[in-house]
């Protein structure tokens, strides 16, 4: 990848029946670069595909490294691994304001009622997508 | 004025924030699971069945297209019960034949209508919830 001056996240792609051939695919936020190296010719071909904002947008939301059930990708780009921390500190941020936002409406004494009232019907509603749904869906097929 | 304007929005802004917190918390809590690819039980063998049913298919559904197609596959799933978000119909005109996978958090049903039998089978698999929840689409 030096030699070709590419820098990205490595995925293997399907293995090859064809010894002499090694391919590869390279991913980054807004290109994606197909690898297809011919070993005993010492050749190499190279598909680029380039996203727009869109599409580097959409990557962005899936951009990890790695795949749920694939053992063989693993994150080898420190900027993966960068994107996946800074997701991770997000995450935490996230936890941490609605839970000292939780706090601080407690405090407040005033509205108590209302307040759990309405956190109540969020975990409902919450509950209904993460849990219900699939209870529904299993329950209409009998 | 202005002040009821701050008070309609301090109330909104407290309100809605607890009505979606859970909601916030459970998006929050699964980042850290889905970044990582390792949810508790996925590394499990998904459960999976197979089962045939007969089903009346409008006999034009080969020549329909988008939405019109998916209305009419829709009918089809009606009739052997199934729910669910339905992805990628794939045609197989040579065999006259619609592969349509449906989904639901935690069941994923492949059901493959052939139009000629006018039979579909299904072919279902568990795979938890944990991989649906952060998924707006279906991968094919």
């Amino acid at each position: 990848m030096r030699h070709l001056v590419i820098d990205g996240e490595i995925e293997w792609t399907d293995s090859n029946s064809d010894p002499s051939r090694f391919d590869f695919r390279v991913i980054r936020p807004g290109h994606i670069f197909e690898i297809k190296t011919y070993v005993a010719q010492k050749r190499a071909t190279i598909q680029r595909i380039d996203f727009n904002l869109w599409g580097v947008a959409r990557v962005l939301h899936t951009f990890t490294g790695v795949r749920m059930g694939d053992p063989r990708n693993h994150r080898d780009w420190s900027l993966t691994t960068a994107w996946a921390l800074s997701m991770d500190g997000l995450a935490a941020g996230l936890i941490l304001m609605v839970l000292s936002s939780v706090y601080m409406w407690w405090d407040l004494r005033q509205g108590r009622w209302l307040g759990l009232l309405v956190l109540g019907l969020g975990f409902l509603s919450c509950g209904f997508f993460v849990a219900g749904l699939r209870w529904v869906a299993h329950n209409a097929h009998g | 004025m202005s002040r009821r304007f701050y008070i309609i929005t301090r109330d909104l802004h407290l309100y809605l924030g607890l009505f979606f917190a859970p909601f916030v918390l459970v998006f929050s809590f699964s980042v850290f699971f889905l970044v990582h690819s390792w949810i508790p039980g996925v590394g499990k063998q998904p459960s999976a069945s197979f089962f045939m049913r007969k089903v009346v298919v409008l006999s034009d559904i080969e020549s329909l297209d988008g939405r019109q197609r998916v209305d009419s596959v829709r009918s089809v799933l009606k009739q052997i019960d199934i729910s669910g978000e339905v992805g990628f119909i794939r045609h197989i005109p040579e065999a006259h034949r619609l592969v349509v996978p449906v989904s639901v958090p935690g069941r994923e049903t492949t059901v493959t209508i052939d139009l000629e039998a006018q039979s579909a089978s299904i072919a279902q698999r568990t795979t938890g919830s944990g991989p649906s929840l952060n998924s707006g689409e279906i991968e094919q």
